[in-house]
C-alpha cells in the first residue's frame, strides 16, 4: 500500500475520535483518502483531523449521534458537500457500556438500546444515507466493525455479543443486496490494544496475562498500524473481489472457523 | 484441574415450554414434541384453535412479547401449571421480517418494530428461562430460525440480523448459565416447504452447482426431525452439548 493507493477516494468513519476509528482514519488518509470523521464529541474529532493534517491529508469533522438517523444524513451529506463524493463508508461506532461486565439476566431494555442504538441503527441509518453515494463510486466499499464475541458469544457482555453477531448478519446480507451496485460490505473483526481495552485490564490484571497467551502473535493489534491498514488493504483495488466476509483482524486470536 | 459433575440437568421432567410467534414453525414444533409425548405450554401471541391431535398434551398461553415482564408472566403461569421446563424452545420471529424488502426501504420503525423486537423478545425468554431453570437445576434453551442466516440472503437484512444476534445471544448464555445446568443451542432449519414465505425470495442456491435436493433427499420436517433433535439436546444424552449451532437442513450448508 502506497500514499495513492486510495486517492481521490473519500471516507467516512464513525467513531473516528479515538481508538480504532482513529486508526482507520490515520491509515486511510495515509493511503490518500480523504477523510471524514463523525464523533459525538467534537473535541475527540478535532484531535483526529489534526493529525491528518500534520500529515499533510485532507480532514472533516462532523459531529453526530449515529443512533440518530438525521445525524447520520447529516454527516453523510456534509462529507459528500466538502469532498464531493463518497466512496468509503466504515461504521466503527459503539457505545460505551460495551466494555462492562453483565449478567444476561440481568439485561435491561435501556442497556439493550443504548448499545443496538449505535450499533444496529447506525449500520442502517449509514447504509441507507451512502448508498446513493456509494453506487457512483467505482470502488464503493462498506465496512462494518464486528467481533470475534459475535461469532463465540460472551460471558462478560451478551448484548455485545448478540450485536456483533447481527452485525455479521447484516454484512452478508447487505454485500447480496448491493453486489450487483458494484460495492462491497465486509465486516473486520479486530482485536486491538485500545483505551477501553487497556481500562479493562486494569480492572482485570489477571486476565490479560492469559489472554495475551492467546495470541500467536504474541500481541494485540494496533489501531493504526494493524487495524488501519487491513481496512486500507478492504478499500483497495487488489481487494474489489472480496464480499460479504467477517474477517478476522486479530493476530490469530480466533481461529475455530 | 477439578470437572463437575453433569449437574442436576439430568432431571427429565419431560415438560417443554414454546414459544410461538410470528410464523408457524413453533407451533408446528409444539405439535410435534406433544407428539412424542411432552407435556407442551404453547406461548403464542394469538392462541390458534386447538388441533387434534396431541392437543391434550399443549396448554396454550396467550402471550404479549412486547415487554419483558409480560413475557416472564407467561412462563410463571406454565410453570404453575405445567411446573419448570426441561426444554424451552423458541421461535420468535415476526413473520413482517420474512417480508422481502431493499435496506433502503426499511423504516425506522420497522425495524425498531421487527428487528430490535424479535432480538428483545429472544432476549426476554432467556431471561424467563433462565429463572425457572436456575431454581429447578438446570434446563436446555434451544433457539430456532432459518439457515439462510448462516449465509445471508439479499433484501432480507432485518431478519438476517436478528438470526446471527439470536445465535450470538444463546451462546453467551450458554457461557454464563452452564454453571446452573443450563444449555443452550441454535438449531438452523431449512427453508424450502417449511418456510412458506420465504419460497418466493430468491435465497441463495446451496453450494452445490445447480439446484440439487439436499443430500439427505429432503428437508427435515419440524414435527418429527427437529423435534427429534431438540429432545435429544434436552436429554441427558446431550449433556455435554452447549453453545452448538445445528444445522437441520438436510446438509445443504455445511457449514465450517
Amino acid at each position: 500500500m502506497s500514499a495513492s493507493t486510495l486517492a481521490g477516494r473519500t471516507a467516512l468513519i464513525t467513531g473516528g475520535g479515538g481508538g480504532i476509528g482513529r486508526g482507520i482514519a490515520l491509515a486511510l488518509a495515509s493511503a490518500g483518502a480523504n477523510v471524514a470523521v463523525a464523533v459525538r464529541r467534537k473535541t475527540t474529532g478535532d484531535e483526529t483531523a489534526a493529525l491528518v493534517r500534520a500529515e499533510g491529508g485532507r480532514a472533516l469533522v462532523v459531529e453526530a449521534d449515529v443512533a440518530k438517523q438525521v445525524d447520520v444524513q447529516n454527516a453523510v451529506a456534509r462529507t459528500v458537500a466538502e469532498f464531493s463524493s463518497l466512496d468509503i463508508v466504515v461504521h466503527n461506532a459503539n457505545a460505551g457500556d460495551s466494555a462492562h461486565p453483565a449478567a444476561l439476566e440481568d439485561v435491561t431494555d435501556e442497556s439493550w438500546h443504548s448499545q443496538a442504538g449505535v450499533t444496529w441503527d447506525g449500520a442502517l441509518w449509514l447504509a441507507q444515507a451512502s448508498l446513493a453515494h456509494l453506487k457512483r463510486s467505482s470502488a464503493g466499499r462498506f465496512i462494518l466493525l464486528g467481533s470475534a464475541f459475535g461469532l463465540h458469544g460472551a460471558g462478560f457482555n451478551p448484548v455485545y455479543a448478540a450485536l456483533k453477531g447481527g452485525v455479521k448478519g447484516f454484512t452478508k446480507s447487505l454485500a447480496r443486496e448491493w453486489g450487483p451496485f458494484g460495492i462491497t460490505v465486509n465486516a473486520i473483526q479486530p482485536a486491538a490494544a485500545t483505551e477501553p481495552a487497556e481500562v479493562f485490564f486494569n480492572q482485570y490484571p489477571e486476565v490479560r496475562a492469559a489472554f495475551m497467551r492467546n495470541f500467536p502473535l504474541g500481541r494485540m493489534g494496533r489501531p493504526r498500524e494493524d487495524i488501519g491498514r487491513s481496512v486500507v488493504a478492504i478499500c483497495s483495488d487488489e481487494f474489489g473481489f472480496i464480499t460479504a466476509q467477517s474477517i478476522q483482524v486479530d493476530g490469530g486470536l480466533y481461529t475455530a472457523i | 484441574m477439578s470437572t463437575a459433575s453433569p449437574g442436576p440437568q439430568a432431571r427429565e421432567s419431560n415438560v417443554a415450554y414454546v414459544v410461538a410467534t410470528g410464523t408457524d414453525v413453533g407451533s408446528r414444533l409444539a405439535r410435534g414434541l406433544a407428539y412424542a409425548g411432552s407435556r407442551v405450554a404453547v406461548l403464542e401471541e394469538s392462541p390458534a384453535d386447538a388441533p387434534a391431535n396431541g392437543a391434550d398434551a399443549m396448554v396454550r398461553y396467550p402471550t404479549s412479547f412486547a415487554s419483558r415482564a409480560n413475557v416472564q408472566r407467561a412462563f410463571d403461569s406454565a410453570a404453575g401449571t405445567l411446573g419448570s421446563p426441561q426444554l424451552v424452545l423458541v421461535s420468535a420471529l415476526p413473520a413482517s421480517l420474512f417480508v422481502p424488502t431493499d435496506s433502503e426501504g426499511l423504516t425506522a420503525s420497522e425495524w425498531a418494530t421487527a428487528v430490535q423486537g424479535a432480538a428483545k423478545t429472544t432476549l426476554y425468554c432467556l431471561q424467563a428461562a433462565h429463572s425457572h431453570m436456575v431454581k429447578s437445576g438446570g434446563g436446555t434453551i434451544v433457539c430456532v430460525g432459518p439457515s439462510f442466516a448462516l449465509v445471508g440472503a439479499g433484501r432480507l437484512l432485518g431478519l438476517s440480523t436478528v438470526l446471527e444476534a439470536q445465535r450470538a445471544l444463546v451462546k453467551s448464555a450458554a457461557r454464563q448459565w452452564g454453571r446452573h445446568g443450563i444449555r443452550a443451542h441454535w438449531i438452523a432449519l431449512g427453508a424450502g416447504a417449511n418456510y412458506p414465505a420465504l419460497q418466493q425470495v430468491p435465497l441463495p442456491n446451496g453450494p452445490e452447482l445447480g439446484p440439487p435436493p439436499p443430500p439427505l433427499g429432503r428437508v427435515p420436517d419440524f414435527e418429527h426431525d427437529v423435534v427429534d433433535i431438540a429432545q435429544f439436546l434436552a436429554s441427558s444424552a446431550g449433556r455435554g452439548l452447549t453453545g452448538t449451532s445445528l444445522v437441520a437442513d438436510g446438509g445443504d450448508w455445511m457449514v465450517p
